[in-house]
């Protein structure tokens, strides 16, 4: 296994720019994930980084070597690289057993049979494939098809394994088990990983670290607990976790209580507890005051207040939802209509008058 | 409890009553048109004077004439089979998957031979390469040749002819496969590290193998079954295949056994055809070969780079060659005063376009053929949709095997179905006289080509959810009603496409109304046929190009509608 280093990697069809300026370097058995919406150049990216087509710009390194550099004419086919790489439709070879797809790649480098033989059966047996060595992808599975894929990219101990969106054709249940699995291989064997998923739960449970892209750029990269914390702008607070936004001018921020006052409209000012990071590196709060802002409120971060207060808003509850593990209310506020996760032991009834907290808020400026 | 009970069992009662009728109907269409025949086939080829005997299979194999023919058809088969497969792979491969120019155009214009009526096509070939064809008049002025240096009749022409007919049939097939396969499959093997060439020896290959088997076994028995191409091509050089010698029999040898060889050459025909469809069975079965699973919709376009443009013309050059050229032939022969007159411009007429509309019979073939066009695919679809109908109530006993009996034919020869027709009908049954009139060629049609509503409506039926028609009964609506409201207006694209696929080949059929044609009843095959034959070259011509200019504009017309059909909603849910 080894690191891979991409740096400003730029890749367009034609006219139309689906990754700009990409950085990034991905240490030896790391984990990383790229999501996204659909459509941001997460593809194009994992593609570029097999060597599907050259890119535009920029230039990717594959441990020491340079595997494309435009600028320098260099360009491996994917052939010459020695990645692995496992396709949403899986790509498992229809005229072979389950067998002979995961032996090919180790045929192509004329491994003596003895060797082929043990290789394979090695990666069989991670896998749990032992018994459907001899079948045709037909009588698979949509899962044993998956492994076999995944088998496939694994036996020739490729330096990094790039995988786009393995598990969307999977059902829930076996999507959770095959994360699991997935991780643990990574861990066992120390692979260094690029995983491309639109899933953010997916992208939380398996990743070191997470990239967030959106048309083609990068938003953010970070652990899945700093990107849940702490978004680094409006896009990756709405992408990442189920947020509130609320639209306002900002009044005024108190510095040593970290509440800033949001004007909702003519006379009323309302109280938002800010997160620590935008209250701590916040000094300077008379350039912000008047500065129009997008408010970003997690669903879990409100909290239902059993009386008035100076830090409370009033609300109205609309309608709830039981959830099994939380209760999900959705309250009319002078914000608008603001949802709240509860603990399930929390009743609330329609109707009824309600105070809410809101802590954790993330500002961010708009216009 | 329930007062609705003792009406239901009457309700009972009486479905089951008109099922058994409906079956009873069923079952004797079916009989007289497609068992009976084909039973008379049987038959004749069995007996002699109404005893049993195999002495026809010995009287055929023991002429060597007909032997050679056998053997003239299987060579033949076999040698149009390999080349229009390997014309097909290649073409697919240049449209499909890499970035030659035209792509889009290619796609279709490759096609168009499809269209044109084989016999036409070997006319036209004839009118570039025959004795008197330009390209021979040509080159033998340009070097001053005693003799025309092309000799086209006979083995090349029938060969030559055929490829171009059959080839887009294997072209259609193998480029959708293709486009199925989509890059992922070649991908993943690249990335395993294989070379381009590995790729195509261990992936791509392997992978189209069920599509090119059974688009080469498709090529195998259209070639083996034709009789156009091999009677204007072949017969000329003394060249015969099957078919054309079967035709022999049934038109006139003096043999007093001539129909029993006509029908044991007939069987011999068969066989081939069906180890043609076992074949084609085989390939297209999952068991053998697996299915492409990981479908993907992105393709990959290989750059071609220095010989995108050199491939680009060859392309084209081929396309010319086989589509314009010939239809180019066709029209310049029409337009000429008289043949071997030079071309200038006041050696051009229109009097032979003139001639052929004064002709009575070339009037009466047109309607004989738009009517045959018009009523049998009608009443095909028709008689479909209460097949599929009956099926799908699942009252009908015995309801599979009215599939086999309709997709027997598909595997039938034409002229094959042609002599049963013959044999089933010559003498009046029941005193009803249908041969040596109009009817026998609605009855041959409609064996012959039933099958392809069959297909159309029943894959689209099938498509259908059973829940949208129970959705009408629960509403109130009869079982009949629901049929008018709810299924047909849901499987119309089904209904279409099966009426076309029927109105196309029988407006210009030949290989059965040359056989069942009778004076009065002439069909525009038949007739443009016939014209060839005499040599009359330039009227045939003419006729040739209306023909072609009614069937390509047609096929136009018809794509349009069909495109804009298409920009509808679809039907069913598409996963
Ligand atoms: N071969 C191509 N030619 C032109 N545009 C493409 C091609 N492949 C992808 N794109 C475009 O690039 C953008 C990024 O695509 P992709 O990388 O597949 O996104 P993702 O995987 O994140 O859904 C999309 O807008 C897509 O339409
Ligand atoms: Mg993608």
């Amino acid at each position: 296994m080894a690191k891979l280093v991409l740096e400003n990697v730029t890749k367009q069809y034609g006219v139309f720019t689906a990754v700009k300026d990409f950085s990034l370097v991905v240490s030896d058995g790391e984990f990383v994930s790229l999501l996204g919406p659909s459509g941001c150049g997460k593809t194009t990216l994992l593609r570029s980084i097999a060597g599907f087509f050259p890119i535009t710009q920029g230039r990717i390194l594959s441990g020491e070597k340079v595997i494309s550099d435009p600028a320098r004419n260099i360009y491996l086919g994917p052939d010459q690289r020695n990645l692995g790489m496992v396709f949403q439709s899986y790509a498992v070879w229809p005229h072979m057993s389950v067998f002979d797809n995961i032996a090919y790649p180790l045929k192509l480098r004329k491994l003596s049979r003895q060797d082929i033989d043990t290789k394979v059966g090695r990666v069989l047996s991670m896998l749990n494939l032992e018994t459907q060595a001899q079948k045709k992808p037909s009588e698979l599975s949509g899962g044993q098809q998956q492994r076999t894929a995944l088998g496939r990219a694994l036996v020739m101990e490729p330096d990094a394994l790039l995988l786009d969106e393995p598990l969307s054709n999977l059902d829930a249940k076996l999507r959770d088990r095959m994360r699991f699995e997935l991780k643990e291989i990574q861990r066992t064997l120390n692979l260094t990983i690029v995983y491309v998923t639109h899933d953010q739960d997916e992208a939380m449970a398996v990743s070191d670290r997470i990239v967030l892209m959106n048309q083609g750029q990068v938003q953010q990269v970070a652990s899945p607990r700093e990107m849940f914390d702490f978004p680094a702008n409006l896009f990756s607070a709405r992408f990442v976790g189920q947020s509130n936004v609320v639209d306002g001018v900002l009044e005024k921020i108190d510095a040593v209580s970290g509440t800033a006052y949001l004007i909702a409209d003519e006379d009323t000012t309302v109280p938002l507890q800010l997160s620590e990071r935008h209250a701590g590196d916040d000094t300077d709060t008379d350039t912000r005051k008047g500065q129009p802002v997008h408010a970003v409120i997690r669903y879990h971060n409100v909290k239902i207040a059993d009386r008035a207060d100076t830090d409370t808003i009033e609300g109205t509850v609309i309608v709830g939802t039981y959830l099994g593990i939380y209760t999900q209310y959705e309250i009319e506020t002078v914000l608008g209509r603001i949802i709240v996760q509860t603990d399930a032991d929390i009743r609330l009834q329609e109707q009824q008058q309600v105070f809410l907290k809101l802590r954790n808020v993330h500002v961010f400026p708009s216009g | 409890m329930n007062p609705a009970i003792p009406r239901k069992g009457c309700l009972v009662k009486h479905v089951r009553f008109s099922a058994w009728i409906s079956s009873v109907a069923v079952y004797f269409a079916l009989g007289v048109l497609f068992l009976y025949p084909m039973s008379r086939l049987v038959i004749s080829a069995f007996t002699r004077e109404g005893a049993f005997t195999f002495a026809n299979f010995t009287a055929v194999f023991a002429n060597p004439s007909n032997v050679r023919s056998l053997w003239n058809s299987l060579y033949t088969g076999v040698t149009v089979t390999v080349i229009a497969t390997v014309i097909a792979l290649v073409l697919s491969w240049i449209v499909v998957r890499t970035n030659v120019y035209g792509r889009k155009l290619f796609q279709f214009v490759l096609v168009i031979p499809f269209f044109i009526p084989p016999f036409i096509m070997a006319f036209a070939w004839t009118r570039l390469l025959g004795r008197a064809g330009f390209v021979n008049v040509f080159v033998q002025q340009l070097f001053s040749l005693p003799q025309p240096p092309i000799r086209i009749f006979g083995f090349v022409g029938v060969v030559l002819v055929s490829v171009i007919y059959t080839y887009p049939y294997a072209f259609i097939v193998i480029s959708r496969a293709m486009e199925n396969m989509g890059a992922h499959l070649e991908e993943a093997a690249q990335i395993s590290g294989a070379s381009r060439f590995q790729v195509v020896r261990d992936i791509v290959l392997p992978v189209l193998l069920p599509a090119v088997g059974s688009a080469a076994v498709i090529v195998f028995v259209t070639t083996v079954s034709m009789f156009g191409i091999p009677a204007i091509m072949g017969t000329p050089g003394q060249f015969i295949v099957v078919t054309t010698r079967i035709y022999g029999y049934v038109g006139g040898f003096r043999d007093p056994f001539g129909m029993n060889i006509a029908t044991t050459l007939a069987m011999v025909l068969l066989g081939f055809a069906l180890v043609g469809l076992l074949l084609q069975n085989f390939f297209t079965r999952k068991e053998n070969f697996a299915t492409i699973t990981g479908k993907s919709g992105h393709l990959e376009l290989m750059n071609l780079r220095k010989w995108r443009i050199p491939i680009s013309v060859a392309v084209a050059l081929f396309t010319g060659a086989v589509v314009v050229l010939p239809l180019f032939a066709i029209a310049a022969t029409s337009l000429i005063r008289a043949l071997g007159v030079p071309f200038t411009l006041e050696n051009l007429t229109l009097d032979h376009f003139r001639r052929l509309a004064n002709m009575s019979i070339v009037q009466r073939s047109f309607n004989n053929s738009f009517s045959l066009a018009v009523f049998v695919p009608t009443i095909t679809v028709i008689g479909a949709v209460i097949l599929t109908f009956l099926k799908r109530q699942g009252r009908m006993p015995g309801r599979n095997g009215t599939d086999y009996i309709v997709s027997m034919p598909y595997a039938v020869p034409g002229i094959v179905i042609g002599v049963a027709m013959i044999l089933a009908w010559i003498r009046p049954v029941f005193s009803i006289r249908v041969f040596n009139t109009i009817w026998i060629l609605y009855l041959a049609y409609i064996v012959r080509f039933m099958i392809f509503p069959m297909r159309t409506v029943g894959a689209s039926w099938k498509q259908l959810d059973s829940s949208l028609e129970e959705a009408g009964r629960i509403s109130g609506a009869s079982e009949l009603r629901t049929l008018r409201d709810v299924s047909i207006p849901l499987i119309r694209g089904g209904i279409g496409s099966g009426w076309l696929l029927v109105f196309m080949p029988a407006l210009t059929e030949l290989t059965l109304s040359i056989l069942l044609v009778s004076p009065r009843n002439e069909t525009i095959g038949v007739t443009a046929f016939n014209m060839m034959q005499e040599g009359l070259i330039t009227v045939a011509s003419a006729y040739a190009v209306m023909i072609t200019i009614v069937v390509v504009s047609l096929n136009v017309v018809f794509r349009l509608l069909s495109v804009r059909r298409d920009r509808r909603p679809a039907n069913a849910p598409t996963i």
